[in-house]
């Protein structure tokens, strides 16, 4: 399925069978992608720290390497030499499958993004469809951790965390179907070549609804009552530590790196740019870091949210701000 | 693949009446939202002029033959008995409450009931296993939510008790269906019955059979799938009883003879005779343990069950003739036992039990109310000159006319049995006195409530004396 | 060949997964494994090329029913272990009854010849799905309609708090 007529020949001449060239393509996509999630988390975590002193007038980690550059090196190492602690009541299975539950889907999302033209592990023709659906797992990993950890802190954490990530699912998901109705596809790849505007001007609306609602998915400020340092300690993840705590903390950045990702794909035309085609992954990376950077923006500029109005702005501003969208979409495609 | 619906050429006037149903459904929740306290009263009413629109037009299609949507949706004429019947018995149950609290938001009451029947007139034209699946569905769910709605103890397990039965069988039931199609590629009921003739039959086939009348015999509570109905006719709230006891069940025994007939034409001897069986015991279970029942809804729920056994007869016959009567006996029964529960609801909003020693003296208190008990009470047992006299005696008919000798002597067998419960009610409001002390006085009755039980009683003795009036309506 | 692999692989997961959730006494384990049959129902849809729909079942199922049911355990009170007060008898006689089910089930569906599709495989099955909704069964797609709003409605009479 992955395999590419060359290469195919190539196995043939060797008497290698399909399936084990599939397979050894598979690994190899997975390590790239693992390399490229980190890559993109130590970046990303530098930014964060450098972006958020910034807008608080600081200077953020100096001291190890360049401009503090090796700090996130240097943490990584902590955490790893950490020892591995285990509440006395978790639940050990649930207590440790947490992470990876959460951390995996957030990190499978990558595997249909297309990062420049024909240039896509998997192009799925439910792509768009998948990598909404994917991160519905992680949430059952939060749940998990929340409940594995037998801490209030972190069940309470856990169930805001669930209660967001499921409302905004159905806001995030149906501010899309404008895209797909314009696009007439699902397929990622489709959507970003159909892009001869940007989406962010054809769907004015349906950019704030999915903005807005991925920032609650990604449980970023000013949705990060999940973790709330001064009410929860640390949500879901108070009493990880270590390894693990690393995890849970990878897996938000990838999902943060995700959400920009996806953004761009969907709105801000892909790997579209001035310039020949190869170019591509350029522009592409060029408008994810944009967004990720607009994303720390607003995290270090709102302050946060209580419950009540998190889910009232669910429910009752973004679902029937995308059904709108929806309707108002339909109702031009039909006179144009 | 036909890809393709021409929308020009869609007879909608074949859809007008569940549409008329789906408009005031949604009005009446709008209303629930944007009406002020003191006039939602009003949407009572207006469900009633959406019912009584919808038979209007139901009346306007009562000859039309029409398969529409690619076969998803037919109407004939049993359909559209049925759904009048639905349509009837639902517009009596809410003039019956239109002055009673209904122990929740009037417009949430009144969308979910006609959610519930519109529901139950898609199951009734439906001629597809998926529009009969999703029109179950939406059945049943109003239901499970009403039930629910006073949020008593006993409301909240008789309402879970019908949800996690109802789900088993809509699961079995799908499990069914998809048997069924794994053997055809075919969902319409028509298309099944093309494929399946003229092959010798599967074994599955009967497997599907099977589970398709456990998951339809859970709907019409026939024994032993209706272990929900005397825990819901009880613990629910008796606007939602009284509902429960007449309409949905239309859907039910409307699905039974447009799918078997059809779809499993082939082991038609073999479904005939599950039927039967059903039936059989429905009757004998639900007389036989209706017999010990003090509570008076609970006694109803029983004899909805026995009832069912009576109006399975019809099934077990399998000819147009025998359909025909069980639809006229389900006119019959749902309007005595709609009457029942109405008289009920009557004591309840008065502050009496509902046990059979609350109707001591019934005849003293509402001597009109006691009567039309009485009548009900009859026409339950099949007393002449009352409409249940009638029905049984052309559901008996049938069953000899097809040699089903022995069925029609259980089931007159069963009347005489049953005899001795409903008589309990009668003999407690005439013969019996209340208890030392209590003042005899006449009750009231809210106005809508009271006409609601008197048209019943005329329909009941009417059907009785001369029930050409209903049968020349359904050609019998 | 592969495939055939794959469908054994994914059935034997299922099945021994289903078999957990009946068996976990811990309700919070059994639903966590519940959730990760769903999964393996998902892979059978890909396997017959049905990805709309496995993706369907991940979003609707995992995402969103399992998560539900978490929900209702955690902000319920429970028993971390319910202790199974059925006797020896009782569980005997469920098991044979289990037995006896799906020996009879086994028997008929060996004897029965299916249909098998002759089509081909639908190359996207996203536009394909959208058509037939929209043409051949765009009536109980309308229906369906009618009764998620009956369940939202019915949803929120149920949860909310006794104003009485």
């Amino acid at each position: 399925m992955l395999s590419s007529t060359k290469l195919l020949e190539f196995a043939s001449n060797y008497g290698i069978p399909v399936w084990a060239l599939d397979g050894a393509i598979a690994i190899v996509f997975a390590v790239v992608l693992f390399a490229i999630c980190a890559i993109s988390v130590i970046i990303n975590v530098y930014l964060l720290r450098k972006i958020s002193a910034d807008f608080q007038l600081r200077y953020g980690p100096m001291h190890v390497g360049w401009h503090g550059s090796l700090q996130l090196f240097a943490d990584a190492i902590k955490l790893l030499t950490k020892e591995d602690i285990f509440p006395s009541n978790a639940d050990r299975w649930i207590f440790r499958l947490a992470p990876v539950v959460t951390f995996v889907p957030a990190y499978l999302g990558f595997l249909v993004l297309p990062i420049g033209h024909g240039i896509v592990i998997q192009d799925l023709n439910v792509g768009l469809l998948y990598i909404l659906a994917i991160p519905a797992i992680g949430v059952a990993g939060i749940i998990m951790a929340g409940f594995g950890s037998y801490n209030k802190y972190a069940i309470i954490g856990s169930l805001r965390s669930a209660a967001q990530m499921v409302s905004y699912e159905v806001p995030r998901a149906l501010s899309i179907i404008g895209i797909v109705m314009i696009a007439g596809s699902a397929k990622l790849s489709s959507i970003v070549g159909a892009q001869h505007v940007w989406y962010i001007i054809l769907q004015p609306i349906a950019f704030v609804v999915f903005l807005v609602s991925t920032l609650a998915e990604i449980n970023s400020t000013p949705f990060d009552l999940p973790e709330t340092e001064s009410e929860l300690v640390n949500g879901y993840y108070t009493e990880y530590s270590g390894m693990r705590f690393m995890f849970f903390f990878f897996a938000e950045y990838v999902a943060l790196f995700a959400a920009a990702t996806l953004t761009t794909v969907l709105f801000l035309g892909g790997w579209h740019g001035p310039g020949p085609e190869y170019l591509g992954p350029i522009w592409f990376t060029i408008k994810t870091f944009a967004m990720i950077w607009v994303i720390m923006w607003i995290k270090w500029t709102l302050p946060r949210f209580r419950i009540d109005q998190v889910m009232d702005l669910g429910w009752k501003v973004l679902l029937p701000l995308a059904l709108i969208n929806v309707l108002i979409t339909g109702l031009v495609m039909m006179i144009i | 693949m036909n890809l393709t619906i021409n929308w020009s050429q869609v007879n909608w006037l074949a859809l007008t009446p569940e549409m008329i149903i789906l408009g005031f459904s949604i009005i009446v929740l709008l209303g629930e939202l944007f009406l002020s306290k003191t006039s939602k009263h009003m949407l009572g009413a207006v469900t009633l002029v959406g019912l009584v629109a919808s038979l209007v037009s139901l009346g306007y299609i009562w000859n039309l033959q029409a398969t529409e949507f690619n076969g998803m949706f037919s109407v004939d004429l049993t359909a559209n008995v049925l759904k009048a019947i639905l349509l009837v018995t639902t517009a009596l149950v809410v003039l019956g409450v239109l002055k009673v609290n209904v122990l929740m938001g009037e417009g949430e009451f009144f969308s979910l009931l006609l959610f519930s029947v519109l529901g139950t007139m898609f199951m009734a034209s439906s001629a597809d296993l998926i529009m009969l699946f999703i029109a179950l569905e939406l059945t049943v769910l109003p239901s499970y939510i009403l039930t629910a709605s006073k949020k008593t103890r006993q409301s909240t397990e008789a309402a879970l008790k019908y949800f996690l039965l109802g789900m088993i069988s809509s699961v079995i039931l799908l499990y069914g269906m998809t048997l069924l199609f794994g053997l055809t590629g075919e969902t319409n009921f028509a298309a099944i019955a093309g494929k399946l003739a003229g092959h010798p039959i599967q074994p599955a086939l009967v497997a599907s059979m099977l589970m398709i009348v456990v998951g339809l015999g859970f709907k019409i509570a026939a024994v032993p799938f209706h272990f929900w109905a005397p825990d819901v006719y009880e613990g629910s709230p008796i606007p939602v009883a009284s509902y429960l006891a007449a309409g949905p069940k239309a859907g039910g025994f409307a699905a039974i003879i447009h799918l078997f007939p059809l779809a499993f034409g082939v082991v038609a001897p073999a479904w005939a005779g599950v039927f039967a069986i059903l039936a059989v015991a429905s009757m004998v279970v639900g007389n036989l343990v209706a017999l010990s029942q003090t509570h008076v809804r609970r006694l109803l729920g029983y004899s909805a069950v026995a009832h069912t056994g009576y109006l399975l007869v019809g099934l077990a016959v399998a000819t147009k003739l025998g359909y025909a009567s069980l639809i006229f006996y389900f006119l019959v029964y749902s309007l005595a036992a709609l009457g029942a529960f109405l008289v009920v609801l009557a004591l309840a909003e008065r502050g009496f039990g509902e046990n059979l020693k609350d109707f001591a003296g019934f005849s003293r208190r509402a001597p009109m109310l006691a009567l039309a008990m009485a009548i009900f009470m009859f026409s339950l047992v099949g007393v002449p000159p009352f409409a249940g006299f009638m029905g049984k005696l052309y559901l008996f008919r049938e069953a000899v006319r097809s040699d089903l000798i022995w069925l029609a002597i259980v089931g007159v067998l069963n009347s005489v049995i049953s005899f001795g419960y409903y008589v309990t009610v009668i003999r407690q409001m005439y013969l019996v006195s209340p208890s030392e002390g209590e003042a005899v006085a006449r009750m009231q009755v809210s106005k809508p409530l009271f006409a609601s039980i008197m048209i019943i009683m005329a329909a009941v003795i009417v059907l009785g004396v001369y029930p050409n009036a209903f049968l020349s309506i359904i050609k019998l | 060949m592969i495939e055939q692999v794959i469908f054994f692989a994914l059935a034997a997961v299922a099945i021994i997964s289903a078999i957990a959730v009946v068996l976990s006494r811990n309700l919070f384990h059994a639903v966590m494994i519940l959730g990760g049959f769903l999964l393996t129902i998902a892979g059978f849809y890909f396997l017959l090329n049905a990805d709309f729909v496995g993706i369907m079942q991940v979003f609707v199922y995992v995402g969103g029913v399992i998560v539900v049911m978490l929900f209702g355990i955690m902000l319920t009170p429970h028993e971390a272990n319910i202790t199974n007060a059925a006797k020896l008898q009782q569980k005997l006689g469920t098991y044979i009854a289990v037995a006896a089910l799906i020996g009879l089930l086994a028997m008929i569906f060996i004897r029965t010849t299916f249909i098998t599709s002759p089509a081909e495989p639908v190359k996207d099955t996203v536009s394909l799905a959208g058509k037939l909704f929209m043409t051949n069964y765009v009536l109980p797609f309308e229906v369906i309609s009618v009764l998620l709003l009956a369940a939202l409605v019915g949803a929120i009479i149920v949860a909310r708090k006794e104003e009485h």
